[in-house]
């Protein structure tokens, strides 16, 4: 799992410091710290010889370590890590913070790997490994599959393809229902019945507790990309009756922003149960509203090529494939880091009368 | 250890917090029992909080830091006093700054 990916928030909190004088406090918010920075923090407080308690972000470690679980680091204190610990260490290759297991010791130092990833990090030597993970909590309760007894048989399963083939076994259900289900939603008969569902669902501004519910569900601590000083963030939600099914985000960026000038669609997210209602079209349709009732010229987005069916959304409601020579060296770098290309789509859009 | 802060009060980061500068932030995280707490309690301070932070070595008294404030920022010293005595004395409330009078 790595601790930080780019640069995206720890959670925490801007604390108000409620003296007599408020000008200098700044109650409430999200502290946005890199994965580099996450790494002088930790070692900062290891160095004071304590452990570390911070959320993690990520899935590498799925199921034994979660997306936005509660982890606590200790350091090592001069011993040597164990087969099957999960410990926090600079990557071999990259440099960046991540919290794998120890699979197998050899000669030059340890192997690690994350649960969840099919092939090892490499190998890593004693001084970039900083600290061995205690305690994991998730949903305010402590977890302690993955870290007792067990630990060493996951490590062993690990070094092979054991841990691999029993989540395909243990996860084939979920796969296979998603499968039928996304078969059904590419149906015409589906969203033709989803347009008579679909009046039952509303867009409204979300509410903070919206947003913490999206913070857990999508890891968005923060629109991408982050939103440079001067920037406006309005966050909408797409309910059927009390629930939320869905997510978008209109982000209007400063002028002179280098990549990003202007407003942009961001976030578009609709659950997958409830995709083919129309729930994905009714959240566009509020953003362009919001731009046009903005002033804004036009409004953009990215999305990935191989998103067929966003792209057909998209090219419906009057956005067109564009390119944009500022941003075009960022997402072919992108590419190179991801495997998948980002597109540039715009809309003009009409003055409101 | 007293709470009560004056201007002869000397201030200095408490045991019980791990202060770092990280990527232009003051970063405070507090050890409760034990253990940096980053979940559920971590600060960080604004421009002003960030110079007088920056000032508290344990050497200097808040009055000689106001004073400094003041010919840097030129503001009325009294302001300068009252945000400076504001802000030590708050995080003292908070455990993440400890105190010792100045005895002249």
């Amino acid at each position: 799992m790595e601790k930080g990916d780019g640069t995206h928030p720890v959670k925490g909190s801007l604390e108000g410091l409620a003296g007599d004088v408020p000008h200098y406090t700044t109650p409430g918010g999200v502290l946005y710290l890199s994965n580099s920075g996450q790494l002088e923090l930790l070692r900062g407080v290891h160095e004071r010889g304590v452990p570390l308690r911070t959320m993690v972000r990520g899935s590498s470690m799925y199921p034994f370590i979660r997306n936005n679980d509660v982890v606590t680091i200790a350091p090592l204190n001069g011993r040597l890590p164990r087969i099957g610990e999960v410990v926090a260490c600079t990557h071999p290759v990259t440099g960046r913070l991540v919290i794998h297991r120890v699979i197998k010791k050899n000669a030059h130092g340890w192997l690690l790997q994350g649960d969840n990833c099919p092939r090892a990090d490499g190998e890593v030597t004693g001084d970039q490994i900083i600290g061995r993970v205690i305690r994991i909590e998730r949903g305010g309760r402590e977890v302690r599959l993955g870290l007792g007894a067990e630990r060493k048989l996951i490590a062993l399963l690990n070094r092979g393809p054991g841990l691999f083939f029993i989540k395909q076994i243990w996860y084939f259900p979920r796969r296979a229902a998603g499968f039928i289900l996304r078969c059904l939603q590419a149906l015409p008969l589906y969203r033709l019945l989803g347009r008579y569902l679909a009046r039952s669902i509303t867009v409204v501004p979300a509410g903070e507790n919206d947003r913490a519910l999206i913070q857990r569900r999508f890891h968005l601590f923060s629109p991408f990309p982050i939103p440079s000083p001067g920037a406006e963030v309005f966050y909408w939600v797409a309910r059927r009756g009390s629930k939320v099914i869905g997510f978008v985000q209109l982000v209007r960026q400063h002028k002179d922003h280098r990549h990003w000038p202007g407003y942009w669609l961001f976030s578009l997210q609709v659950w997958p149960p409830y995709r083919g209602l129309g729930a994905g079209e009714k959240l566009t349709k509020r953003v362009i509203e919001e731009a046009q009732k903005r002033g804004a010229a036009e409004l953009l987005l990215l999305v990935n090529e191989d998103n067929r069916p966003a792209i057909r959304l998209y090219q419906k409601l009057g956005f067109v494939r564009a390119v944009l020579p500022a941003l075009e060296p960022v997402l072919e770098a992108e590419k190179k880091r991801t495997g998948r290309r980002r597109i540039v789509m715009q809309k003009k859009i009409e003055a409101a009368r | 250890m007293k709470s009560q802060v004056t201007l002869n009060s000397i201030c200095f980061p408490s045991d019980n917090v791990v202060a770092r500068e990280i990527e232009g932030e003051i970063i405070i995280v507090p050890l409760t029992a034990g253990v940096g707490d980053a979940d559920d309690e971590l600060y960080t301070l604004n421009d002003i909080g960030r110079e007088i932070w920056s000032k508290l070595d344990g050497k200097r008294t808040l009055g000689q830091v106001a004073e400094e404030l003041a010919g840097e920022y030129s503001a009325p010293e009294g302001d300068i006093n009252r945000d400076v005595l504001g802000f030590a004395a708050e995080l003292v409330r908070r455990g993440m700054l400890a105190v010792k009078d100045c005895a002249s």
